[in-house]
């Protein structure tokens, strides 16, 4: 096998890496040669190249961390290929014909217009329709401000000093095993850098770059807001994406100067497997923010795909007065599982958090808010609140909650709820003695008990948000 | 105090500890259950921090090799009335470093029948056998220590649709000792159909100083023996069992214990639990409810102050349907204490209609001192209800002020909230002579704080 | 419009309903009352098609079909409303959207045109007015935080909005003061016509005063064991259900 690779290696050393093809894969497993390869095939400076070796030596001594309530087979390192891109269009369908009705039904339940729907279904369409033309003045709105959008492998040429001075600096290496896989062998991502005091003049959205989608197996993302700014994030599609990677480990870091402000949104609906629990995508984020003097991060999440998600947006509450939120809804149905939560860390004073957490298991899926509060021993007048709420739809569903709260100043204050039940009876006849069907009942149910998430979400966002719950629920009530 | 010692050093040593455990009995068939649990304690790795039970504890302090067997000691009757925080009780059991102090014991056989492991009859060998092999389910190579190590395992057998007034009281001491020492203790407690009990197990140091009541940490650490211990309650059909358990000893004591307590139909259990920590007092308390229509209550306090450290891992099981479980733990954490509450909730596929709540609140006088909290819920079942909370707060400053502006001066004021927060959770205890006691230990825990 | 034969219901395996007769023709208003513990509720239960009402017996039929068989919302899109005792709360859904959700489901069924957002808007703010509520009301989650008279007025508000043929009131009286009581008196006098009719259980007469009814029945352990007209409230307000029990 390394042969293989090496060989392949050798011959595109020879060929001088210039070479303008559509489509490449390289055999699959990993070694060192591999991320030669892949950092040459980008024209990466040779910092980023040791870096990422580092984080390949790293990663060696490493294991597959346990801890989460999960239950899957370990995917086959030697059997991913981890540098394709970008994807040949000759494997992909041709047309909406060839995708699966199920995903089309989907999409048009949800009300995706046609030319989006071959979009996200990876259909070959040349260059992108209308979003062309939306994209363009959307950049020139963006220069006017002196915002940097664009994507993290063109960063690293275009404005090397802040990659090399951010990169790594929020979710460290040696994080954890999945960080440390993705360090080595990063595929590509946005970079964002939002100058001194700017406020981002429109929404960023990962959709504008949606042609590039099919990268996003080990995603890099590096939001950089500087002092006084403030800037809001759109990640994910609404629809269910189709893509053939099974394993994704992304990493996302943002960091957050004295006095700004970073709102990061995320749907998160790939494909999670049949009813069945074939398939799906193992979804291992780590996702982290630092936070200086007087800043704020939020982050906010729906997650609703992937057969496996094991994900915890953090912060890191390092500059008084600074603050944090997370809400999330994650809903699970079928054989999918979620261990997802998040991680405050309070290390200056007057730190605020707060965490709103909503999991809603289905089928015979499995949901695990974890979550971890910690005020340091400086963290004078810290204060946390915590509300995980679970829902149970049918008998043969699981729901868990794990939260850490560990405390070291007599001045934090820290507040912890959760509650655990099914729909109501009570509520349910209500709706159905008012004439309203049992499965829009649960799905109104099960709305309101995500409004305080969904409040959060960009206004657009959150009708789709709640749109998808009301078709994730689909098929589950019974 | 008089000693006479059965020690051999280095006996946890792998083939040293399968031996001693295959003859610690007269009785051949502890024997095999004690070799049994020596060989399954031999097959784990001593925890570190990373291991999740372990997380916020040391235990690095154990070596195996510097161990001797707990010494055989006799104690001084006039000793014990002090000792007893003038609770009336209907019998008393005196352990002194797990082994049962004859002499300093109060037992009449009326009608509540101990018995040592050692004579149990047909019957009682496999009650005693089924009930420990059940129990060595668990998550702590210490309990499995225990089970190799405990020398006079105790069977007390409370008569089916008998009532007790008065407690069973059962004072478990260890001693110092000059190098380090290890000592186990077992206790099953059955509690018939239809019976009513109340068990209180009080731990305390034996010091070779004269006996007072302060927790004073100035004087020279001491070692003492290093304590496992293990309590079954096995609650029958329709019974009721109020469960109390002190943790009084001195700060270089060290304990690991376990508490399993098993529910049958209708049945109901009362606990209640206190400790002021020590340089290492892990308490792991598992309730099963195994028959529905079960009820536990489960109340605790904690109050470590100067270095001790506390652990209290709870997790209460909801086997099968229609049973109810209410937990409420409150702390307060001064000085350069750690306290660490961990609080399961584990409702089984299909034990529906499981209601189960928890309250976890916690107050934190210094920033030397820490608590680290986890409630959590594991549920495997639709139609339940459960709700936990957990709280880290502060002595309110307003309330503070407030009884400043009456005259109150601010420390007394620190002190009276203080003890406000605990006091609600007294009422708990029905015994009144026991709450008595345990207020006496509060003020007394809680007389020299400062923050 | 409602004809019950010999209806025996079981809640949880305990018999409940032994054998309620009652017919109830278009228009008419039916009173029935009886002491705690008689199957009031459980009437209102059973009618309307709640999970663990469990039909052991006899009839129901409403406009002639059997409705027993049919799912709670199917018999509410048929026109039965029931004005609950104790109106659960349901946090995080609007009123309005619940009300939006409920109107068109029945408009459906009666194969009617769905009213698009800005008529339904005004036709609720209008149903509000009519029971005293503020509109804002309808922002709000469905009945959270509502105080208990608020929460009785909803369900007439809702009553109102839906234009069922048969509504159930069960006990809407409970715990309303005489201005919230008289509130509710007028709401169900303004929704009487020939076509509608109404079936209002309660355990006292203080209602009757201010919504006549047609007949009134009294229902002990599960069975209705007298009917008169409206004397028979105020006879049963003086000498207490144990006259009528011993009779």
């Amino acid at each position: 096998m390394s042969d293989v690779i090496d060989e392949y290696v050798k011959t595109e050393y020879e060929a001088g890496f210039v070479t303008d093809v559509d489509s490449e894969t390289i055999a699959p497993g990993l070694s060192e040669d591999v991320i030669r390869f892949i950092s040459a095939k980008k024209n990466e400076p040779d910092w980023l190249l040791e870096w990422r070796l580092k984080a390949y030596k790293a990663w060696l001594e490493m294991d597959e961390p346990e801890w989460a309530h999960l239950n899957y087979p370990k995917v086959n390192l030697d059997e991913v290929s981890f540098y394709s891109a970008p994807k040949s269009m000759e494997n992909a369908p041709k047309s909406l014909d060839e995708v699966d009705p199920e995903l089309i039904a989907t999409y048009n339940k949800l009300g995706i217009p046609l030319h989006e729907q071959e979009v996200l279904a990876g259909v070959a369409v040349d260059i992108v329709f209308d979003s062309v033309s939306i994209a363009t003045t959307f950049k020139e709105k963006l220069a006017e401000a002196g915002v940097v959008f664009c994507p993290i492998s063109e960063a690293v040429h275009s404005h090397p000093e802040l990659v090399k001075k951010y990169l790594g600096s929020v979710v460290p290496q040696k994080d954890n095993y999945f960080a440390a896989l993705n360090c080595a062998v990063f595929s590509d991502g946005s970079f964002v850098y939002i100058p001194k005091g700017v406020r981002c003049p429109m929404e960023l959205s990962t959709y504008f770059r949606i042609n590039e989608a099919n990268t996003g197996q080990f995603e890099r993302t590096l939001i950089i807001a500087d002092e006084a700014s403030h800037v809001s994030y759109l990640e994910g599609c609404t629809a269910p994406m189709r893509d053939e990677n099974q394993l994704h480990a992304a990493v996302v870091e943002l960091v957050c100067l004295d006095d700004a402000e970073i709102k990061y949104s995320t749907v998160q609906n790939w494909y999670p497997g049949d009813e069945n629990g074939l398939g799906g995508i193992y979804n291992f984020v780590t996702k982290r923010g630092v936070c200086h003097t007087n800043a704020k991060i939020s982050w906010t999440q729906v997650e609703t795909g992937s057969a496996i998600t094991w994900k915890y947006p953090s912060v890191i509450l390092r500059g008084d007065n600074s603050i944090g939120e997370f809400y999330s809804v994650a809903l699970t149905r079928n054989f999918q599982q979620a261990d997802t939560g998040t991680k405050m860390i309070h290390l200056g004073k007057n730190t605020k958090s707060t965490i709103i957490s909503k999991g809603i298991s289905a089928g015979k899926s499995s949901n695990a808010y974890r979550g971890l509060v910690r005020m340091s021993p400086r963290a004078d007048g810290a204060r946390n609140f915590t509300q995980c709420d679970s829902l149970l739809i049918g008998d043969q569903c699981a729901a868990h909650t794990f939260p850490y709260i560990e405390s070291k100043h007599p001045n934090a204050i820290i507040e912890h709820e959760a509650t655990t039940s099914k729909v109501s009876d009570d509520q349910l006849f209500l709706c159905l003695q008012r004439g309203i069907e049992t499965e829009k009942a649960v799905s109104m149910i099960v709305n309101g008990f995500c409004k305080e998430v969904f409040k959060e979400l960009p206004m657009e966002f959150a009708v789709e948000a709640g749109k998808l719950l009301e078709v994730s629920l689909e098929g589950s009530v019974g | 105090m008089i000693s006479s010692s059965t020690t051999d050093k280095g006996f946890l040593n792998d083939s040293k500890l399968c031996e001693h455990s295959a003859q610690l009995s007269n009785a051949n068939w502890i024997n095999d259950l004690q070799q049994k649990a020596a060989e399954k304690y031999l097959q784990q790795n001593l925890p570190t921090r990373k291991t999740e039970h372990w997380k916020y504890n040391d235990v690095s302090f154990f070596k195996a090799n510097d161990y001797l067997s707990a010494e055989q000691l006799a104690v001084d009757e006039s000793l014990i009335e002090k000792l007893t925080l003038e609770v009336n009780f209907s019998q008393l059991i005196v352990l002194v470093n797990g082994r049962l102090a004859e002499n300093a014991s109060k037992i009449n056989n009326d009608s509540v029948i101990i018995t040592p492991f050692e004579s149990a009859d047909a019957a009682q060998k496999e009650y005693i056998g089924s009930q420990l092999s059940d129990s060595s389910q668990n998550k702590n190579l210490f309990l499995d220590l225990n089970n190799a190590i405990y020398s006079d395992g105790l069977l007390i057998d409370i008569p089916a649709n008998d009532t007790v007034d008065a407690p069973i009281y059962i004072l478990q001491l260890s001693t110092e000792t000059e190098s380090s020492a290890i000592s186990g203790s077992q206790i099953l407690v059955r509690c018939g159909k239809n019976s009513n009990s109340q068990v209180i197990e009080h731990f305390a140091s034996l010091t070779k100083k004269p006996l007072n009541d302060s927790h004073d940490s100035s004087q020279q650490f001491s070692q003492f023996h290093f304590a496992l211990q293990q309590t079954v309650i096995d609650i029958e059909a329709n019974a009721l069992c109020t469960h109390t358990r002190l943790n009084l000893e001195k700060p270089s004591a060290r304990q690991v214990s376990r508490v399993l307590n098993r529910l049958e139909r209708d049945s109901k259990l009362e606990s209640f639990y206190f400790s002021r920590g020590s340089s290492l007092n892990k308490t792991d308390i598992d309730v099963w409810h195994e028959g529905t229509n079960s009820h536990s209550e489960l109340t605790g306090i904690y109050l470590p102050s100067n270095k001790d450290t506390i652990d209290y891992h709870t997790c209460i099981e909801h086997r099968v349907p229609h049973c109810t479980s209410r937990e409420v733990f409150r702390g307060i954490i001064a000085d350069e204490s750690k306290a660490t509450f961990n609080g399961k909730i584990h409702i089984f596929k299909d034990a529906q209609k499981s209601d189960a709540q928890l309250s976890n609140k916690n107050l934190l006088l210094t920033n030397q001192a820490e608590i680290n909290t986890k409630p959590e819920l594991e549920i495997y079942a639709d139609d339940v209800v459960c709700a936990h909370g957990a709280t880290i707060a502060k002595i309110d400053e307003k309330a503070i002020y407030y009884l400043q502006t009456r005259g109150i001066n601010e420390l007394n004021a620190r002190k009276m909230l203080s003890i406000g927060f605990i006091n609600e959770l007294l009422v708990n205890i029905k015994n009144e002579a026991l709450m008595s006691a345990v207020a006496r230990q509060l003020e007394f825990s809680l007389s020299d704080l400062n923050s | 419009m409602l004809t019950i034969k010999n209806l025996q219901a079981d809640v949880e395996e305990k018999n409940i309903l032994k054998g309620l007769s009652l017919d109830v023709k278009p228009g008419e208003i039916h009173a029935i009352m009886g002491p705690n513990g008689s199957g009031k509720s459980t009437l209102g239960y059973v009618l309307s098609g709640r999970e663990g009402y469990q039909v052991s017996g006899g009839s129901a039929e409403l406009n002639g079909e059997n409705i027993l068989e049919l799912e709670a919302d199917e018999r509410a899109k048929k026109g039965l409303f029931l004005a609950f005792q104790y109106p659960v709360e349901i946090p995080g859904v609007s009123n309005m959207e619940f009300l939006k959700a409920s109107v068109d489901a029945t408009r459906e069924y009666q194969g009617k045109e769905a009213l698009d957002t800005v008529s339904f808007m005004k036709l609720a703010r209008e149903k509000c007015k009519a029971v005293n509520l503020d509109p804002s009301f309808l922002k709000r989650g469905v009945n959270e935080g509502f105080s208990g008279g608020e929460k009785k007025r909803n369900e007439i508000m809702q009553m109102m909005l839906l234009e069922p043929s048969l509504c159930i009131l069960d006990e809407t009286d409970s715990g309303l003061d005489i201005d919230a009581l008289q509130v509710v008196a007028d709401g169900v006098n303004a929704c009487r016509d020939e076509n509608r009719s109404f079936i209002i259980v309660t355990h006292y007469q203080r209602l009757l005063d201010y919504i006549v009814p047609d007949k009134v029945h009294v229902l002990s352990d599960g069975k209705i064991i007298k009917s008169g007209d409206k004397s028979l409230a105020l006879e049963l307000e003086e000498k207490g259900y144990s006259w009528i029990e011993k009779e």
